[in-house]
């Protein structure tokens, strides 16, 4: 078999048709059966299904059982207004409970900016994104692309304060009584605008490029942010089903895409000032999250061992081909 | 290997060394960097100008043009692995053993991480055992300083990605191992350059306006643009100020010009499967590169 092989491949025209037919097969065969051959081999965040509640606490136990990804950002730079940068890194986790999908961003940050009062300040913000589940590509991660819409949960510092007094921070300004209550005299809690409303410091939005970003219209995503030690953690929360297209859909056993994006306010980031990443996998798995410490373990010495174990063969190869050539000389 | 009473084949001079499947590994170089100009560039930067909407005839021509071409790479990878795996096979020697060995190993990772088997984390250790694997085996002589920065860059910026799947949070170590990835990365246009030594006044004339050009452009407005292209389709993050891209872009066109044409095709598969890991068609133009590289080393050294 090998002598016939051999003789098969020595011809240049059977090494050509061989060639062409089987790569046109291939092709055919992916097209018609719309298969897409290549995985993704990028950063996979796991969601697994923990035993109870996590909340809206950042600092509850669960987390710590959750294996974080570390996902580095970058400054925003496609388009203006640009900048950031200033996050290096965001460390992330996720869990699944009851069908509610939580997700807990960690990331250093020397000042606590809750304020937005000012015209100078900025509150510090945060931001997940997600493909719509109608698009049907892998969305731009900036923002997405007509056709292939993303679905974003934005979190912001201030939102979770209680509006300061005008005299906290400016001491000889003057208020006036303002008796009506009614949303008639609020024109943006009128216009339905979600941050008036403030029902969640999380806000559900959609785009489908740069300044399309709009709200949903179904605002179900709730969180909460804790400053400590110079860290923030930002728990986010959203059932997993949804019925509007636009929006992002979840599940067990399935994936998608997720990307993150962090706002450092003393720095004077806003808007499209931030510190982004690309899309990493989510992995929403059906499988019960581990008790806490290296469960994992066997997979863990497997992939060392293959990993030690090829190189091995590697470096062997190398030395080989070293002294070959040294003594061809 | 001869066989006994078969009378060795003579080596004629100035015939290629290519292997038997550069033809294919020529057609795959061709259809991954119309895919990396389409798809990866194209497509993703040209949904950003504002005036899309006038082209948009245009637009959705390049993105069914590049969905085409990015059916037929990926047809092609697979077909040039098989064909390398099968030269590897028919040759017997060393590195033909080799080259059937690490592509099948990939070939057994990237069928797992598809289908799910086992933990991504353990394939992805895998896939750059495989890579690491096969430029070790393509080392010798000049071209191994070259060949160490590069396998030093993928291991360092695939392995930040590798190290968190077995539970590791890198930290500030994981920042270095980004930054010096990307600094090996730099550095393989300079290895090059020794290994080939460019000359010719003309040669370096045009290299030089490349770097300045290059040095310009990642100085400019257009900078950001251009780092976010180098992250996302080589795996670097631009860190580094702009002359050094400049100072990599001459040397790099330079030592490639100088290059020998059988180097041609597997940098330019480099070229287009970027550094660490992406995904497993991106990994397959590295495995799919080395193996080229490594089976026409041999076939030199046979003909030799």
């Amino acid at each position: 078999m090998k002598g016939l092989f051999a003789a098969v491949l020595q011809s240049r025209a059977w090494r050509f048709w061989l060639g062409a037919a089987a790569v046109l097969t291939i092709a055919a065969l992916l097209q018609w059966t719309d298969t897409e051959p290549a995985e993704t081999q990028n950063l996979t965040l796991f969601a697994y299904e923990a035993d109870r509640d996590p909340g809206l606490d950042p600092g509850n136990s669960v987390w710590e059982r959750a294996q974080p990804v570390q996902v580095p950002l970058s400054g925003q730079a496609a388009t203006y207004a640009a900048g950031g940068g200033s996050v290096p890194v965001v460390s992330v986790r996720a869990v699944h409970h009851k069908g509610t999908l939580y997700l807990r961003l960690e990331w250093d940050d020397p000042t606590a900016d809750t304020s937005s009062y000012r015209p100078e300040d900025f509150a510090d913000a945060a931001a997940v994104e997600f493909p719509a589940q109608a698009a049907t590509t892998v969305p731009s991660f900036c923002m997405g692309q007509p056709g292939a819409g993303v679905n974003i949960w934005h979190w912001r510092a201030d939102s979770e304060q209680v509006l300061a007094l005008p005299t906290e921070h400016y001491s000889n300004a003057v208020v006036d009584w303002y008796p009506s209550t009614e949303d008639l005299f609020f024109t943006a809690r009128a216009a339905g605008n979600p941050y008036a409303l403030n029902a969640s410091p999380v806000q559900n939005l959609v785009a489908q490029a740069f300044g399309t970003l709009t709200p949903a219209a179904e605002q179900s995503v709730q969180g909460h942010g804790v400053y400590a030690n110079g860290k923030w953690q930002v728990v986010f929360a959203r059932p997993f089903s949804t019925s509007d297209p636009e929006l992002a859909a979840f599940g067990p056993g399935t994936k998608t895409d997720v990307a993150f994006a962090v706002w450092d306010g003393s720095k004077g980031e806003r808007d499209g000032m931030k510190s982004v990443s690309q899309f990493i996998t989510l992995s929403i798995s059906g499988a019960p999250l581990a008790g806490g410490g290296p469960e994992d373990w066997p997979w863990t010495v497997a992939a060392i061992a293959l990993f030690l174990g090829l190189s091995a063969i590697g470096l062997a190869l190398g030395w080989y081909g070293y002294r070959e050539a040294r003594m061809g000389r | 290997m001869t066989a006994v009473g078969r009378a060795p084949r003579l080596a004629i001079a100035g015939r290629t060394a290519a292997p038997r499947g550069s033809e294919l590994a020529g057609a795959l170089a061709v259809a991954a960097l119309a895919e990396l100009l389409l798809v990866r560039v194209g497509s993703r930067t040209a949904i950003h100008i504002p005036a899309l909407p006038a082209l948009r005839k245009p637009y959705a021509l390049m993105t069914e043009a590049g969905d085409v071409v990015l059916v037929l790479a990926q047809s092609l990878a697979i077909v040039t692995l098989a064909a390398a795996a099968a030269e590897g096979w028919l040759r017997g020697d060393w590195r033909g053993r080799a080259v059937m060995a690490l592509t099948g190993a990939f070939a057994v990772a990237a069928t797992a991480i598809r289908f799910g088997w086992g933990p991504p984390g353990l394939w992805q250790w895998a896939t750059l055992a495989t890579v690491a694997s096969l430029a070790a085996a393509s080392a010798g002589g000049r071209r191994t300083p070259a060949l160490a920065c590069f396998t030093a860059a993928w291991l360092l910026i695939g392995g930040h990605t590798a190290i968190q799947s077995l539970g590791v949070a890198p930290g500030e170590a994981g920042r270095w191992m980004l930054w010096l990835g990307e600094a090996a990365a730099l550095a393989i246009p300079l290895a090059a350059a020794v290994a080939v030594r460019p000359r010719g006044r003309r040669r370096w004339f045009a290299a030089g306006a490349a770097g300045v050009a290059a040095t310009a452009a990642m100085a400019g407005p257009s900078g950001w643009t251009l780092r976010f292209l180098t992250l996302w389709n080589l795996g670097l993050a631009g860190t580094f100020p702009p002359f050094a891209y400049g100072i990599a872009v001459a040397t790099g066109a330079a030592s490639f010009a100088a290059a020998p044409r059988s180097v041609w095709v597997p940098v330019a598969l480099l070229a287009a499967s970027g550094l660490g890991l992406h995904n497993t068609y991106q990994s397959a133009l590295a495995v799919a590169a080395l193996a080229t590289l490594l089976l026409a080393q041999g076939r030199r050294g046979a003909a030799q």
